[in-house]
């Protein structure tokens, strides 16, 4: 009885664990884009307003990698959010953000760019 | 998406806010809805709902620090980060939070027989259930309608959930053939009214929630979803071959009926977890179709 619980317990959750993926709705620069200069601004929008607590940009040249807490520009619920970082150079740069949703939710997600001066 | 030891933490506080709200709720349903309990289970009853009221309680303020732990990503300090906690008071998780604990608290004094007793259990059941109706995707337009749907929906799960320990216990007694076939008769009374109420206000939630019928099938929330709908069916299963086939051999003096009921219900029991766990899943990690699109990733 014991394993047949386990497998329809697991059964139930599988689709529901595999299924969940990113609330966000565009993100300027795009996913996986690739750059030749370090863009003017990083913009996020979402689908419903959103209060957005941390966002950390990462950049990766060679095998050296620094992460940076970026300053937010609001304490609003907003769809857009505009960010203005530090030019770092060529190399990857990865965006990991966390915002609260109207409807009380944490939304949480990541998107990366590259750029090749 | 990965799954991240905050999401996991803000999972398990929900399910242990579920179990002891729900439990908490759906005990005090069922001792006021069947007079026909006996004093030994109505006192078993009181202390499932005392018990369940203390953890529904925990389960819900760990909630509260959680979020602001998950909102900030920055270790345990996160879940007493003053800014944070702020944004989590102010959010509806907050209200909703303060809310729960005050119907709670009708519970527990329910629980306790004070006076007045009956009119704080019937407030506390729908304080406790309404406060799930201000957090979450039952906050949606048209608002009055989803709360009271969401509330409903939460009072005839709760109230299901709730007959299901002391209907097991009774069925356990060796010498109460009698008494479990009355009340097992009674609970198949009262759920068909409840499952209908179940059934219309899950299907008008699903529609308002997902945008469409056809997003059930092609959105993630949907598909988790019919996850749920899934394990409710097999639930349900359960409920009519109890109905049907074993409370009547019950009714008939069969006593072998009574432990193929208890071994039954403990399925239900199974299938009440898993529903929950869905659920807690469905309101904490999957977004809605809305917020879903990813147009440029």
């Amino acid at each position: 009885m014991k394993r047949t619980a386990l497998a329809f317990v697991l059964a139930a959750l599988f689709p529901v664990i595999a299924l969940a993926h990113s609330p966000l709705k565009s993100t300027s620069p795009q996913d996986k884009a690739e750059l030749k200069t370090f863009p003017a601004g990083i913009t996020m929008t979402f689908g419903q307003p959103a209060r957005i607590t941390k966002v950390t940009l990462t950049h990766t040249a060679g095998d050296i990698s620094r992460a940076d807490r970026l300053e937010l520009p609001s304490k609003a619920f907003e769809t857009n959010v505009e960010l203005t970082p530090e030019d770092r150079g060529s190399g990857e740069y990865g965006v990991d953000w966390r915002a609260l949703s109207k409807d009380g939710h944490v939304l949480k997600g990541r998107f990366s760019f590259k750029v090749s001066e | 998406m990965e799954l991240s030891a905050w999401d996991l933490w803000a999972l398990g506080s929900k399910l242990v806010a579920y179990i002891g709200c729900f439990l908490a709720i759906g005990s005090s349903l069922y001792t006021i809805a069947t007079p026909l309990l006996d004093e030994g289970l109505k006192r078993h009853l009181r202390q499932i709902i005392l018990t369940m009221a203390v953890i529904g309680a925990v389960g819900s303020m760990a909630q509260f620090g959680i979020q602001s732990g998950r909102l900030l990503d920055e270790g345990f300090a996160g879940m007493f980060d003053p800014e944070m906690l702020a944004l989590v008071k102010d959010a509806p998780l907050g209200t909703s939070v303060f809310l729960r604990l005050g119907g709670l608290a009708l519970l527990f004094a329910f629980a306790l027989q004070i006076p007045v007793s009956g009119l704080f259990g019937a407030l506390g059941t729908v304080m406790t259930a309404s406060s799930f109706s201000f957090v979450g995707h039952g906050t949606g337009e048209p608002r009055i309608v989803m709360a009271a749907l969401v509330t409903l929906h939460l009072l005839g799960i709760s109230f299901w959930i709730g007959a299901l320990w002391p209907l097991r216990q009774i069925a356990s007694k060796e010498d109460a053939l009698d008494t479990t076939g009355k009340l097992a008769h009674r609970f198949g009374q009262q759920a068909a009214w409840v499952v209908g109420g179940l059934i219309v206000a899950g299907l008008v939630l699903t529609v308002l929630i997902t945008g469409s019928p056809a997003a059930v099938f092609t959105t993630q929330y949907g598909l988790t979803l019919l996850a749920k709908v899934a394990v409710v069916a097999a639930l349900l299963a359960l409920a009519a071959a109890n109905k049907l086939r074993i409370v009547p051999a019950i009714e008939k003096g069969d006593a072998s009926a009574a432990g193929h009921l208890r071994q039954s219900i403990s399925w239900e029991m199974l299938a009440v977890i898993v529903i929950l766990t869905i659920t807690a899943v469905l309101t904490t990690i999957t977004p809605l179709p809305e917020t879903m699109e990813m147009t440029n990733g």
